[in-house]
């Protein structure tokens, strides 16, 4: 699981059956330990109920596809957590 | 998901069977203002886009997560067109 936060979201009428009622957002990847935005935005399908300036988890790849029940969802990047608060030492 | 702009199109008359009727199509990433980047991709269109438009694409083995692209040759695919995007100021 990957650290992020929601800076956007996207409107799609025209998608794939398997992306229909699904939020789709536009999340910035943070540093979990400067908490600094780290690389390139992505765009991620919502698995959780997560909102603007939210921080979350996200996963990439193939174990994206596994966030959501119904095994036709081409998704390469789900949200699959809201983080509260993280705890380091070290 | 990438987010890209349809800038072309691929033919190819010669090509793996499985790849028989699928739509090929050029799409380069651009930034969230709109702005075309450097990387593109060939990925095969599902929805019905044409050149100019924004779309997402999907990529790696979750491409083939759709009735069209199941056990084919594709690790690409346009899943859905971009209305409008809503970033934070």
């Amino acid at each position: 699981m990957y650290y992020a936060r929601v800076i956007g979201n996207i409107v799609s009428t025209i998608k794939y059956k398997g992306l229909k009622g699904k939020k789709i957002q536009v999340i910035q990847p943070v540093d979990m330990k400067t908490g600094k935005d780290s690389g390139s935005f992505l765009v991620a399908l919502d698995a959780t109920s997560s909102g603007m300036g939210d921080m979350i988890g996200y996963e990439d790849g193939a174990e994206a596809t596994w966030a959501f029940e119904e095994d036709d969802v081409p998704v390469d990047a789900s949200i699959v957590a809201i983080i509260d608060k993280i705890n380091i030492t070290g | 998901m990438i987010l890209g702009q349809v800038v072309g199109n691929v033919v190819a008359t010669q090509k793996n069977e499985k790849l028989i009727g699928k739509k090929l199509l050029i799409v380069k990433a651009i930034d969230l203002k709109g702005k075309l980047m450097e990387p593109f991709v060939v990925a095969v269109d599902i929805v019905g886009v044409g050149i100019g438009e924004k779309v997402l694409v999907v990529n790696g083995s979750s491409a083939r997560q759709t009735d069209e692209t199941k056990d084919r040759t594709i690790d690409s695919v346009i899943v859905a067109k971009v209305d409008s995007i809503q970033v934070e100021a």
